[in-house]
């Protein structure tokens, strides 16, 4: 089921910034960041420890504010939008995959994929809500509680948790950091299948080369700052590049 | 080890604070109860000294030992005239003076009487040294037929001055005085709180009907003689059957009995610091269950690191010490207020006691304080195991909160308990074993239930949030998921309010039982249409009153009945009632009559079949009464009757009543009339502010209306314990926001707003407190019945569900559970996201 998208880009910073601190203990943690994530694109943001990227990511979904410059989610600038109406954007047009899965332990499989259109008080789609379980292949475990699945089958629930209000951009936060790699792989081709057979649009944060390659399109961030992109990554281009950005390497 | 100590108190210290004030309040109202009572003891001694200044011997009627003193209870026996002659002849005599003391009425300028605990009618002293105690004086002695001296306080509320008019009512009749004076005692405005009206010796005499007769002769003795010689020295010219005591022992005598009956107060407070104290070891045992389990992690370190089991075990130990310290230590001063609050509490419930300056008994105190710590300590000791269990590989591990399996052990082990408790309640109740065999049984109830708790807490709270889940954004859904995730730590913290809502509702069951027993009575036995009753039972009315109602139209027959407090073949506090004999059948059924009503006039008594079976008399036995200090009589079982509907157990003749008792007036006039006869007799009743006129239903309903009192007394110091509860809920779910950090992060992440995460910890709030008020209802109904039913046998078993109070107090228990959520919720609700999510 693809979904033509109009060109519009499904998310959008212009000059952003945001510091932590103050004083001699002052941070920047971002630095005037501009950037464009097209609608229907695979977008991976990668730099070393402190660049910024988690930050980047809050900042751009509506989970934490921004000092200073602009951000749109959609047509929606999010930067001047009121708690509540921020809330309800998030609910309504922005999925989340973290590290850490973060299910509730207390529903099964299938309540923690429905949540977010249950809080919101929407009925699923029942034929799309079946497309994406199918996608994610838990059709089997549907009745299981997060203690009963296995990590990778945990971060699939979150992926369809994300998946099934079909929002606007979903945001993945390291979704690999806590996976083998086995399953990591399963984890990212399923983000990749969700770009090319949904349309979805991805932004995922990572600090791992061979999980960027998934993506369309990396964006490096050092100090805060854009520091150049990729697109079509290959591995070995992601580290080369890395290289440069991380003055000690194996820091991270 | 000390360092960690220090550190988790620090870190947990807003958890740690409640959990201590639950201590607090426990101990609280167990120090408060006793500083209560040692103040009372201390201004009921200080008053009775004072009103023995000045006064040095004091004569009067051999009371029998042990004689008690409730309300309307008789008088004591007044001494004759020619008493007082001899005693004012002799040598160290420096005066000597009889005066009579009964109850009055005073009369506001509406009519309507004055508000005041009670009114001391007294003969004004003729000897100087006897008006020491009345200061500060304006105005004149009464003197003459038409004058009295009123206290200070009186006239201030009532606006009266020296030269007005004031009616005093006697007997229940109002009669005009002329206030002729207005006087202080001793260092107060009033009597110990009681309003006070002084006639001379001569209307005092007649007005409360002893004439030519004194109540108690006062003497002083010349400068340099002894109280004890003069004692001596008096004794010697009484006749037979009158004592000569000092006014110190006579002092300290009055004061210890009356301090004996309020010890009753004492252990009735105590009673419930224990019901708090209990309720409170809930909360305690609870907080630190679950503080171990979320250190679980921390605690593994400590024991990787090489802390021994003793060392974790002794730690989380001296947490709870240092708690248990802070909570007691708050608690003693807490009892100070306590004490004044109880003072408070039972003058609202209608029992007025003198104002007592604060006295604080120390070794009391600290028996309390020590109380609490121990409480304290010992409900973390299950906790503190727990700690000693973790293995230090969990600290390696993402420790999950474990499931509760169904448990055969413990279902049998709760099964045990319960039952055993059952059993030893029962025994208590019905055989009569004893209190503290009922007592231990209630308990084991409780903690059957209590270890029950997390088998049933799942599905209970599966059907208590089921109403819930209709709440939009999965509100209630989510709070029904997480309080059936963890079905222990819900039982536990429902059991707290479990336990105060238990006692509550037994003893509402208790008391509309016992209500439903009397109205039911009233209405099968009364053959009387409408109860003229004295207000004031003390008071009484005067016999005149009958003639008086028995004149107005439409009115077919009255009948006098007089009651008195009186000690009944040991057992105090029994009613016993003065009837005509041949009348008051016709006015109340007493069933079939083994013996003969006319008999009674023989100076002997009839007794309830229920009496005579629990004391196995039959006709002819002989029964000993006390009647107050007046005298112990001997009477003959001349007659026992079936029910005895609107009277007491113990019917004697009022001519033997009153030579008994020495009381001339009547507690209640039975009146047959036509319902038209309504009007006329109000109108009679006018001139009579201490009568009031009652028909059957409103007779029933005064009859009960001390079961009212008590039922509201208790149900206010249990809303402590159910305070002490609430707190716990509090707690339980601040520190399951805590614990569920990275939930509640991710659901404010995916779009929930703020209200919605806190309506869900409000849901969750919700769901425990109906946990805890079914439960603690259910278990209530099985108390209160077998009390209700233990109760009433004797009489007419009766078990009566008040539905709607009870409906009421689980309402009650849900709102203010739902109340005790707003910090936990609001606290979830301002979570920060991002920490939120990146929580470990």
């Amino acid at each position: 089921m693809t979904t033509p998208r109009a060109q519009a880009p499904a998310a959008r910073t212009e000059r952003l910034s945001k510091r932590y601190g103050d004083g001699s203990t002052k941070v920047t943690a971002l630095d005037q960041v501009s950037l464009e994530i097209g609608s229907g694109s695979f977008t991976a943001i990668m730099g070393p420890s402190g660049s910024g990227k988690s930050t980047l990511m809050h900042c751009m979904a509506g989970l934490d504010r921004a000092d200073d410059g602009q951000a749109w989610i959609g047509d929606a600038e999010i930067t001047v939008l009121p708690e509540r109406r921020l809330t309800q954007l998030r609910r309504d047009h922005v999925g989340f995959v973290f590290q850490a899965y973060n299910l509730l332990p207390a529903l099964t499989a299938a309540d923690n994929i429905t949540l977010p259109l249950d809080i919101a008080g929407r009925s699923a789609d029942p034929a799309w809500l079946s497309t994406v379980v199918e996608t994610v292949g838990l059709a089997a475990r549907l009745r299981h509680r997060p203690a009963e699945l296995s990590g990778g089958q945990q971060q699939r629930v979150a992926i369809a948790r994300a998946l099934a209000g079909r929002p606007e951009i979903i945001f993945a936060d390291e979704p690999t950091g806590n996976l083998d790699s086995r399953a990591g792989a399963e984890v990212l081709d399923l983000l990749r299948r969700c770009v090319r057979e949904f349309g979805q649009t991805v932004v995922m944060v990572t600090h791992a080369p061979a999980a960027a390659c998934y993506a369309d399109r990396v964006v490096f961030l050092a100090d805060g700052r854009v520091a150049g992109q990729l697109t079509r990554p290959s591995p070995q281009a992601v580290l080369d590049r890395m290289a440069t950005l991380n003055p000690a390497p194996g820091s991270e | 080890m000390r360092r960690t100590v220090f550190a988790s108190l620090r870190s947990h210290r807003v958890r740690l604070a409640m959990t201590a004030l639950a201590v607090a309040l426990g101990t609280g109202l167990m120090c408060g109860s006793f500083v209560f009572t040692a103040s009372l003891t201390h201004s009921l001694d200080s008053l009775f000294a004072q009103a023995s200044a000045g006064t040095d011997v004091e004569v009067r009627h051999v009371s029998p030992a042990g004689a008690l003193q409730g309300a309307g209870s008789a008088a004591a026996k007044p001494l004759p005239a020619s008493v007082l002659a001899p005693i004012r002849t002799l040598p160290d005599v420096a005066a000597a003076d009889g005066t009579v003391s009964g109850r009055a009425v005073l009369l506001g300028r509406n009519g309507s009487p004055l508000p005041g605990k009670f009114v001391v009618a007294l003969s004004w002293p003729a000897d100087a040294p006897f008006h020491a105690v009345f200061t500060g004086r304006q105005g004149r002695p009464p003197a003459g037929p038409g004058q009295v001296m009123i206290d200070r306080a009186s006239a201030r509320t009532g606006h009266f001055t020296v030269g007005d008019h004031i009616e005093v009512a006697i007997g229940g009749h109002a009669r005009p005085f002329t206030i002729s004076g207005i006087t202080g005692y001793g260092g107060a405005d009033s009597l110990g709180g009681g309003s006070m009206a002084i006639f001379s010796l001569p209307a005092a005499q007649r007005l409360l009907g002893q004439p030519g007769q004194y109540g108690t002769i006062a003497v002083k003795a010349i400068p340099g003689v002894s109280p004890e010689r003069l004692r001596a020295e008096v004794a010697r010219v009484l006749p037979a059957g009158v004592q000569a005591v000092t006014a110190a022992s006579a002092a300290a005598t009055e004061a210890r009995q009356l301090n004996s009956q309020l010890g009753v107060l004492t252990t009735f407070f105590a009673a419930f610091a224990g019901v708090a104290m209990f309720v409170g070891a809930f909360v305690i045992w609870n907080t630190f269950s679950i503080l171990i389990g979320q250190r679980s992690r921390q605690l593994a370190l400590l024991r990787a690191l090489g802390a021994s089991r003793g060392q974790v075990f002794g730690s989380v130990l001296a947490e709870a010490a240092a708690v248990g310290i802070a909570g007691a230590t708050a608690g003693a001063v807490l009892g100070l207020a306590v004490s004044r609050g109880l003072v408070a509490l039972l003058s609202a419930f209608g029992l007025s006691l003198p104002a007592a300056g604060l006295s604080v008994p120390l070794a009391q105190v600290a028996l309390s304080c020590g109380l609490g710590l121990i409480v304290t300590v010992a409900a973390a000791v299950a906790p503190a195991v727990r700690a000693t269990r973790v293995a230090p590989v969990q600290a390696l591990r993402d420790a999950a909160p474990g499931a509760t399996r169904f448990s055969g052990r413990r279902l049998a082990a709760a099964l045990a308990v319960t039952g055993t408790g059952a059993a030893l309640l029962l025994s208590g109740l019905l055989i009569g074993t004893g209190v503290a065999v009922t007592a231990v049984g209630a308990g084991l109830c409780f903690l059957g239930m209590t270890i029950a708790g997390p088998l049933i807490a799942g599905p209970l709270a599966a059907v208590a949030g089921a109403p819930l889940t209709w709440l939009p954004a999965q509100v209630g859904a989510l709070a029904r998921g997480n309080t059936v995730r963890n079905p222990g730590r819900t039982s536990a913290t429902a059991a707290a309010l479990m336990v105060g809502l238990a006692v509550v509702t037994a003893v509402s069951v208790l008391a509309s039982s016992a209500r439903s027993m009397i109205s039911g009575q009233v209405a099968a036995a009364g053959k009387a249409s409408f109860y003229v009753q004295a207000t004031n039972t003390d008071a009484g009315l005067t016999p005149t009153l009958a003639t008086v109602l028995a004149r107005q139209p439409g009115v077919r027959a009255v009948t006098e009945v007089r009651i008195t407090d009186a000690t009944v073949a040991g057992a105090a506090h029994s009613s016993v009632d003065g009837v005509v004999p041949g009348q008051i059948a016709g006015f109340t059924s007493l069933g079939p009559v083994r013996g003969s009503l006319s008999s009674l006039s023989a100076g002997d008594l009839m007794v309830s079949a229920a009496a005579a079976r629990a004391h196995h008399w039959h006709l002819g036995s002989m029964v000993t009464i006390g009647f107050g200090s007046y005298g112990v009589s001997r009477l003959r079982v001349g007659g026992i009757f079936a029910q005895p509907g609107t009277l007491s157990d113990y019917l004697v003749s009022n001519a033997t009543f009153t030579a008994d008792t020495g009381r001339r007036v009547d507690t209640v006039d039975l009146v047959k009339a036509a319902a038209s006869a309504r009007g006329p007799l109000a109108r009679a009743l006018a001139g009579y502010p201490g009568a009031q006129l009652l028909d059957q239903a409103a007779y029933a309903q005064t009859r009960s209306a001390m079961l009212g009192n008590l039922l509201g007394l208790v149900t206010a110091l249990l809303a402590l314990a159910i305070i002490i509860a609430l707190l716990g809920i509090a707690n339980t779910l601040a520190l399951s926001v805590v614990e569920r950090t990275r939930e509640l992060g991710l659901l404010r992440a995916i779009g929930m707003r703020r209200g919605q995460l806190a309506q869900m910890i409000a849901a969750e709030s919700a769901i425990i407190a109906v946990i805890g008020a079914a439960l603690g209802i259910a278990l209530g109904l099985g108390l209160g019945t077998a009390l209700a039913y233990a109760v009433t046998r004797a009489q007419q078993p009766t078990v009566v569900v008040p539905a709607a109070q009870l409906l009421a107090y689980a309402v009650v228990a849900v709102l203010a559970g739902v109340v005790a959520s707003v910090v936990p919720a609001r606290r979830a609700a301002r979570l920060n996201m991002l920490d939120a999510i990146a929580s470990e």
